[in-house]
């Protein structure tokens, strides 16, 4: 229980260094994770994370927190999956309790072509040491009794994807947890300072930034801003192919806990999940259209409404409390874009879509290595910017399009 | 039943009561057990804007009783406590502050590392306040749109002369307000004024009037949703402009013991011994920061109380109040389970009621969801307090700028001067002036930070009570960070409780599409599944062996009205197509029909159909039954694009289709037409216009399920007469329908793909073997330049079709493929063919093994795969007949 008692000081406020060997754009989780593992992993701690906001301010604080590694791809499988193994021991590492709910995670399939995608799903995880399969209504049944097996609905449930690793935990402690570790090991974490462009040499090389604080020189510069990576690249000159839509969820006031699994459909197009507070957290896709305007919208309430309620009728009275919204820089396979950019010096962490917060953990160990080492590690090789000019995509839209 | 069941006791009730009225009367002072520390709460706004009075109601929970009309026979229970709010054994938590810091939650419980998933299914247990009922099924509530010129929210003196002054000016107006007018204000004047107003209000042609609907969000549209508690209605509101007067509410003010029962803001109070005649204690001290405030002094006095002091600053003119008066404030409240006494002025002052009337702030959460929409507020929301005469004048000028189109006018939230040193700033999370200092000091300098840290405002009331209480510690503890920490949380719907069901209203969400056939086919025992937003039949009475084996043998018929059907014509037509499709069009002569897919730019397929050449540059097309929607503004989109001057119109509701499939197909129809149907005048891939039982129909020959078929294309009206025919017709061959599982079936042994099903997002023709079907000698169409691009890498993976030897069990569709243990493909189409005797189907194979003859495993049987052969009928013959 260390620290409990104590007062703890989690980060304090420094002044702005005219340079950093590494200057990390973002204070979100994939930004902090990455400054804790050069400090940890690599000694290097001549680090400034720039976050324009606040820790935390973008899709680190809106997701809806379920972390999984039950993906369609080799490629992802593994790369999640590590994230995983580095989320399990995170909460003793950093001496914070991440609150990492280990409820299990059901993609319930309502139709024979989704039954055929999860089994798939199944299969292949398994093959690569996930636990992850194919489970029947009867199955289901008795994990879950609180889901709507009527076979009396338009789209009764058929089978269900069940992994039993898939998890939630308190995204604020991780992103935290993260800044905090860093901060203690000599990493500056600066909120308020917003990087306004990309500073390059007359060859093209990146060496630094400019900010509302002024011109930083830096040896790598890393982009870790999630939503706004189409804004940094511009500056940059580096195309992408992301959009950028926004991504809704909401949360109904607290009651006591009754459900006690992750329940994704992708056929109603909703998710529902209950918290360790008693909220029920429910949430859906991307929205279709692209914007940075975080607006809430009734047609989401609604339609998300009626789809959890396909799913979990005992809902129906349940007070809605809270809608928010989030930014989602999309890609056009669903996996994320990582590495080298073809300006040198300055690196990626991007595309993080709707499913990044489980990639936090294993995003800054990869995006620390790639940093100090200014080579690509292997696990996101797979995931490099130039893909999409060679046509070798990662597709991941059948394992991430409404489960995040 | 006269009263309502109150945990077990009969509670009387009289006219007006609201189940918080009616409790209070019957004695009850503990209306909940907070959140976290289980400490007693009493009423304290009374205005639906606290979470001290949620109560279960009937089975719906988190009900707030100071708001909700109470009726006789309804069930009501506190929440959050055990075994009962009066003693709750968790209150001993209450005790234990010191056990749970701020931040408890992230601190403790991390070591050793199996301690967590021990403690937290308790930590799970104690979440979360009333109890869902498990046997309460969603009702279908109403939507009603309305769509007046001017909104306006809230029917106080402000709105109710808004809306006036808007009608005044000509418009439509609509009023609501989330009770019946004047409900929460005490006999007195302003509620003469109410009553006048909406007398006048009701009277006025031009304005509609709702009570008990509260606005709960305003959208862009602008749209409003408010929900009608009870005629069980939601509204979807489209205004021209909006007026807000929801009102103001005192601030919530923090001292030490501010959240004992006994402790309100005295407009509750007001309220309850004002409208519901309550006598709220035996002595009570006023506190009083505004002239209003001195009002509610009388108030509390009509109803048998004691007031024995007000408190209020030096500047106030409190001659209108016969009490004593203390000067300064309330610096902490004093009591065990309630309220014995206040400390004002350094004095002790032995009371059981205090009422707190301090600064108004503005009910702004309705204006700060506006955006840019054109919104107008008016009266006591605007964020200070208006005397009667202000309040009618801010509405009429309100009402006056509504109607002639607005600018929207911003609010400036109202800042509260101090917080006190001690007590509870957010009521629904248990969150102390404490708890708030000592994050700040942690670090969390932001309001943003330090509401997720403490979780203060992220309560049931969502910050209505504590948000600026927050900004106030904050900028406290940390002024050189003022800006930082004082900047206000954003503002989210819903503004007002709305439940699920209430959100639902209306919503068709599931859209179901059928042909006209389907009540021939449910008669004849079929089962519906889904294909896109279509009911198609899976099988008839589950015999898919016997609907092949009728198609194979004998014939079939089966219903395709679903299928996409687009008639293209206009003077670019041929050109357009020629563009659209990456096959010929051109040179497809009258009566001719082609095969032909559908790629978008990356050269992915994405549909595949039919075009049917009619002669006078006209083309009738077909796509798949899901594609049909999307592609039609596809088309329409590169036509714009490429300037063509084309129509596409789309038949496929209009117009039914039937498949005759089979070697007797043609012995059925000859049977039916006087038109030739013969293989020499109407061959393999022609179409022709004949008529069939008097139905003129557009037949095509195609080859889908590998035999003789004519699929004909006729008016939907026509369809059941039409397939009544058929079948009729068809007795003599013993003619079977068939569905959609049949089909598969017979297609799969034909090798034929199923698109969505056998391709993926990144599938082009090259990967499933259809370069036949690509012309890249054409000079341009749509996906042309990736293939180009394409044409010069290896795949990665390329779908093959596969055979295991007979005997073996034929593995599920999504089975993976292993070679020597890796993952090598996975199997997309399967199944056990009758005809063939063995199972087969299709499959993406790594290039590696994607060779004719290769081995490779599928869950755990050896399937060889066969580029090249399509299992049945290879040479095409029956197709031909
Ligand atoms: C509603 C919702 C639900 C989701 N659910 C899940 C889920 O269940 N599971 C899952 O794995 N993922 C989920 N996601 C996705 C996930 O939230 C994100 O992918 C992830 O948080 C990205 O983290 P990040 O650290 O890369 O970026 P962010 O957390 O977005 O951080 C980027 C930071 O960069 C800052 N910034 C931007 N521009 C600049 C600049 N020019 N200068 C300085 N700072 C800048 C921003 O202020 C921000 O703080 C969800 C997303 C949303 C919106
Ligand atoms: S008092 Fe309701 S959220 Fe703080």
């Amino acid at each position: 229980m260390s620290g409990l008692f104590k007062g703890r000081t989690w980060w304090k406020r420094t002044d702005l260094k005219k340079r950093y060997d590494v200057v990390i754009i973002g204070g979100g989780g994939h930004g902090c994770a990455t400054a804790y593992y050069l400090a940890k992993n690599f000694g290097i701690t001549n680090v400034a994370v720039l976050e324009k906001n606040y820790i935390g301010a973008g899709g680190t604080g809106r997701n809806t927190t379920i972390i999984r590694s039950n993906y369609r791809t080799p490629e992802g499988i593994r790369f999640y999956e590590r994230s995983m193994e580095l989320f399990r021991g995170l909460s003793q590492e950093l001496d914070i309790n991440m609150m990492l709910s280990k409820l299990g995670h059901f993609t319930l399939a309502h139709t024979d072509s989704s039954v055929r995608v999860q089994r798939e799903r199944g299969e292949t995880n398994r093959l690569l040491g996930v636990d992850s399969r194919l489970i029947g209504v009867e199955e289901i049944r008795e994990l879950c009794p609180e889901l709507n097996l009527s076979r009396d609905v338009a789209f009764p449930i058929q089978a269900a994807l069940y992994h039993p690793p898939g998890s939630v935990l308190r995204h604020d402690a991780v992103v935290w947890g993260y800044a905090t570790g860093a901060y203690h090991r000599g990493v500056e974490l600066h909120q308020g300072v917003e990087v306004t462009g990309i500073r390059k040499d007359s060859t093209g090389k990146c060496v630094g930034v400019e900010t509302n604080e002024g011109p930083i020189d830096a040896g790598v510069v890393i982009s870790a801003v999630a939503g706004w990576t189409t804004s940094v690249c511009d500056m940059a000159g580096v195309r992408t192919p992301i959009t950028n839509h926004p991504l809704q969820a909401f949360v109904t006031e607290p009651v006591k806990p009754m459900l006690h699994k992750i329940l994704v459909s992708a056929s109603l197009h909703v998710y529902v999940s209950q918290t360790d507070r008693g909220e029920f957290l429910i949430g859906s896709e991307i929205e279709p259209y692209t914007t940075f305007n975080l607006r809430s919208t009734f047609t989401f309430t609604q339609h998300s409404s009626a789809n959890a309620l396909d799913l979990v009728p005992q809902l129906a009275r349940l007070k809605i409390m809270r809608q928010w919204t989030g930014y989602c820089d999309m890609t056009p396979d669903y996996s994320p874009i990582m590495g080298e950019t073809g300006v040198e010096n300055f690196y990626l962490d991007a595309g993080w879509g709707t499913w990044g917060f489980k990639a936090t953990a294993v995003c800054g160990e990869t995006m620390a290595q790639m940093a100090a080492t200014q080579k690509t590690p292997d696990l996101i090789a797979p995931f490099r910017l130039s893909r999409f000019a060679d046509e070798q995509l990662v597709p991941e839209k059948a394992a991430a399009s409404v489960s995040h | 039943m006269t009263g309502i069941d109150f945990e077990g006791t009969q509670v009387p009730l009289q006219a007006g009561d609201t189940i918080a009225a009616a409790l209070y009367r019957s004695g009850t002072r503990v209306f909940s057990r907070s959140f976290k520390y289980h400490r007693p709460r009493g009423l304290y706004c009374a205005a639906g804007d606290c979470p001290n009075c949620l109560v279960t109601v009937d089975g719906e929970v988190n009900v707030r009783a100071c708001e909700c009309a109470a009726k006789a026979g309804q069930k009501v229970s506190r929440q959050n406590a055990w075994p009962s709010a009066d003693r709750d054994a968790l209150s001993i938590i209450d005790k234990m502050h010191w056990a749970l810091p701020v931040g408890f939650y992230y601190k403790a419980g991390i070591k050793p590392k199996f301690a967590w998933p021990m403690v937290e299914p308790f930590i799970r247990k104690m979440a979360g306040l009333g109890f869902v009922d498990h046997h309460d099924a969603p009702r279908h509530l109403v939507r009603v749109n309305h769509h007046p010129e001017v909104l306006v929210i809230g029917a106080g003196v402000a709105g109710l002369s808004a809306a006036l002054a808007a009608a005044g000016a000509g418009k439509s107006v609509l009023v609501i307000d989330e009770k019946a007018p004047g409900h929460r204000v005490a006999v007195g004047e302003t509620r003469a004024a109410i009553d006048r107003l909406v007398g006048e209000v009701t009277a006025h042609g031009a304005i509609t009037t709702q009570w008990n609907t509260a606005a709960t969000g305003i959208f862009e549209g602008p749209l409003v949703i408010a929900v009608d508690a009870t005629r069980e209605e939601t509204l979807h509101v489209h205004p021209g402009a909006i007026v807000v007067a929801a009102g103001g509410r005192e601030i919530h003010r923090v001292f030490r013991g501010n959240d004992l029962p006994g402790v309100m803001q005295a407009r509750g109070a007001a309220r309850l011994a004002g409208v519901h005649g309550l006598k709220l204690g035996e002595r009570a001290v006023v506190w009083a920061e505004q002239p209003e405030a001195l009002a509610h002094v009388e108030t509390l006095q009509r109803a048998g109380v004691t007031v024995v002091a007000v408190v209020a600053p030096d500047g106030l003119d409190t001659s209108s109040v016969t009490v004593e008066v203390v000067r300064g404030e309330v610096t902490a409240a004093n009591g065990k389970k309630r309220l014995a006494s206040v400390v004002a002025g350094g004095r002790t002052i032995a009371c059981d009621v205090l009422a707190i009337g301090s600064e108004i702030q503005g009910n702004e959460h309705l204006v700060r969801l506006s955006y840019d929409l054109p919104v107008v507020i008016a009266g006591d929301c605007t964020g200070r307090h208006h005397t009667l005469e202000e309040a009618a004048a801010s509405g009429t000028s309100a009402g006056t700028a509504a109607a002639a189109g607005p600018a929207l006018y911003a609010v400036e939230p109202v800042r509260p001067r101090t917080c006190g040193s001690d007590g509870y700033v957010c009521l629904c999370e248990d969150v102390s002036v404490k708890d708030i200092e000592v994050a700040c000091k942690e670090g969390f300098d932001s309001a943003e930070l330090l509401k997720r840290y403490t979780t203060v405002t992220m309560g049931p009331c969502q910050g209505r009570i504590c948000a600026d209480q927050l900004r106030a510690v904050a900028e406290r503890v940390t002024p050189e960070l003022a800006e930082r920490v004082g900047a206000p949380t954003t503002l989210r719907p819903p503004t007002r409780p709305i439940t699920l069901e209430q959100a639902v209203a209306g919503a068709a969400h599931h859209i179901e599409r059928h042909t006209t056939l389907t009540s021939k086919h449910l008669s004849a025992g079929a089962s519906m599944m889904w294909a896109g937003v279509w009911k198609r039949v899976e099988a008839y009475n589950g015999d898919v062996q016997g609907e092949y084996a009728a198609v194979r043998e004998r014939v079939g018929v089966i219903d395709v009205g679903t299928l996409g059907k687009f008639l293209v014509g206009g003077k670019d037509a041929t050109a357009f197509l020629e563009r659209l499709y990456p096959m010929k069009i051109a040179d497809l002569e009258a009566g001719r029909l082609r095969y032909g897919l559908l790629l978008e730019e990356g050269g992915v397929i994405i549909d595949d159909g039919t075009v049917c050449a009619l002669g006078d540059g006209r083309y009738y097309i077909t796509v798949t039954t899901s594609g049909a929607e999307r592609l039609e503004s596809w088309m329409l989109d590169w036509a714009e694009a490429w300037g063509h001057e084309v129509y596409v119109v789309n038949q496929t509701a209009s117009l039914g289709a039937i498949n005759v499939a089979g070697p007797q197909a043609r012995a059925v129809l000859e049977k039916l037409t006087s038109d030739a149907v013969d293989r020499e005048s109407f061959p393999y891939i022609r179409h022709r216009q004949i008529t069939v039982a008097g139905v003129p129909c557009l037949a095509m020959r195609l080859g889908f399920v590998g035999e003789l078929a004519y699929e004909l294309h006729f008016p939907a009206s026509q369809a059941e007469r039409l397939w009544d025919a058929i079948i009729e017709a068809g007795k003599a061959f013993d003619i079977r329908p068939f569905g959609l599982m049949a089909q598969r079936l017979l297609r799969l042994e034909k090798g034929h793909i199923i698109v969505a099903q056998d391709t993926d997002f990144e599938t082009t023709p090259w990967k499933v073997g259809m370069e036949w079907a690509v012309k890249l000698d054409k000079p341009d169409f749509v996906g042309k330049a990736a293939l180009l691009r394409h044409q010069k890498r290896t795949d990665r993976e390329l779908l093959v079709p596969w055979v295991m030897p007979a005997g073996t069990a034929c593995p599920p569709e999504g089975t993976v493929i292993t070679v020597n243990g890796a993952l090598s493909g996975r199997v997309t189409s399967a199944w056990h063919s009758p005809t063939l005797g063995h199972p087969l189907g299709l499959a993406w194979v790594v290039n590696a093994h994607a060779k004719d003859g290769a081995a490779v495993n599928v869950g755990g049987t050896t399937a060889t795969v066969r580029v090249g052969h399509a299992f049945y009928d290879p040479q095409g013959e029956k197709l031909r007949a």
